[in-house]
């Protein structure tokens, strides 16, 4: 192993204008996600029917 | 400050333009105005499409399409970075900015573009899905990457993928496509290069110095008015066949009558108007009119199908 990849990684310095965007972009993301597993959940109800709904009788 | 200059002013050891982007940024690579009428043109088309469509359904569809024309823009913007930095309308945009990296803007209209033709063909056909599939691959192969920087004639083949979305809307309803959402498609492809051309006529300079061979400059500013006014004059008459065929009513047809013959009087004056700010002004004026013209149209459609004037009222 050479003595380079011994050395920590450098530290890197976000603006705070590149921490505001990178939460931003983790909450449109977050948001994005939830809006199509509630879309393909709505979509799943639909496509089945209500009936899996119901408790068998 | 702007995030443009918060970029160029990156002290030594913080990290790259990678992480400048916000949501904003991103939003603005899809071209949320095409999309929007993306949206509305494909709401048409499911709504002249036979049989019934659960809005659930009808709702996820359009969301896939809409995200389909974003991964569009998206990959538009990747390819053609290099020109729209040279040109003043779209040198802000993010990517000739540095506000995304060319590879994100690949990676972000390709994850779109599986995702909104998987949404599709799951959510409704195969068929609408692979509509939506080759309007994307339209649109960036052919168009993008070959018609552009080929040939005068670039928008009018490439208006083809902006004019599929009322046949994918169609397809994604009833499963097969109509001869109604054939007009709709040839209403938006007639209507393409007299919205360009009428842009291009004053942005004739930027297209000139990036390379792109408008038809101002290659055939000359007289020969685009022509062809401008030629296609208008097809395109008022095509807008009422929807009416013939009873895909649209009696408010829709008098609205495409006034319309068509409102664009008409715009692309008119474009050709008689050839000298300076004048000139740009008409031109501008049918570019501005030729969008209001297309909302209206089908925004016309969607409100008497939607709301089922037709069948209620026998309008």
């Amino acid at each position: 192993m050479s003595p380079t990849s011994l050395r920590p990684p450098a530290v890197q310095t976000l603006t705070p204008a590149q921490l505001r965007n990178r939460r931003l972009r983790n909450i449109a993301i977050g948001l994005a996600v939830a809006f199509l597993a509630a879309l393909f959940y709505a979509i799943t109800i639909v496509k089945i029917g209500p009936g899996i709904l119901r408790p068998e009788p | 400050m702007s995030l443009a200059t918060e970029n160029s002013a990156l002290l030594p050891g913080t990290v790259d333009s990678a992480y400048l982007a916000g949501p904003r940024e991103f939003v603005s690579l899809m071209k949320p105005r095409v999309m929007s009428l993306v949206v509305l043109t494909a709401l048409a088309g499911m709504l002249i499409a036979p049989g019934s469509l659960n809005p659930i359904v009808g709702f996820a569809a359009l969301t896939a399409i809409a995200i389909g024309a974003g991964a569009s823009g998206a990959l538009n913007m990747w390819w053609d970075a290099d020109i729209d930095a040279r040109m003043a309308r779209t040198r802000l945009r993010a990517v000739p900015s540095g506000l995304i990296k060319p590879k994100e803007a690949l990676g972000f209209g390709l994850t779109l573009a599986f995702l909104s033709v998987l949404t599709l063909a799951a959510v409704t056909n195969p068929l609408a899905a692979t509509l939506l599939a080759f309007t994307i691959f339209y649109y960036v192969v052919i168009y993008t990457m070959w018609l552009k920087r080929l040939t005068p004639q670039n928008i009018v083949i490439g208006g083809a993928a902006g004019a599929l979305p009322p046949m994918v809307g169609c397809a994604a309803a009833s499963g097969g496509l109509t001869i109604d959402s054939l007009w709709l498609f040839a209403i938006i492809f007639m209507w393409t290069p007299p919205h360009f051309w009428a842009l291009a006529l004053v942005k004739a300079r930027d297209y000139e110095r990036v390379g792109v061979p408008m038809m101002p400059n290659v055939k000359g500013p007289a020969h685009t008015r022509l062809e401008i006014l030629i296609y208008s004059l097809l395109l008022a008459p095509l807008g009422l066949i929807p009416w013939f065929t009873g895909a649209g009513g009696l408010l829709y047809g008098l609205a495409a009558l006034v319309l068509g013959a409102g664009f008409c009087v715009h692309a008119g004056r474009v050709y008689l108007h050839r000298d300076g700010a004048e000139a740009n002004k008409r031109a501008m004026g049918l570019f501005g009119y030729s969008i209001f013209y297309l909302f209206a149209l089908f925004g016309l459609l969607v409100v008497e199908r939607g709301f089922g004037l037709i069948a209620r009222w026998g309008l």
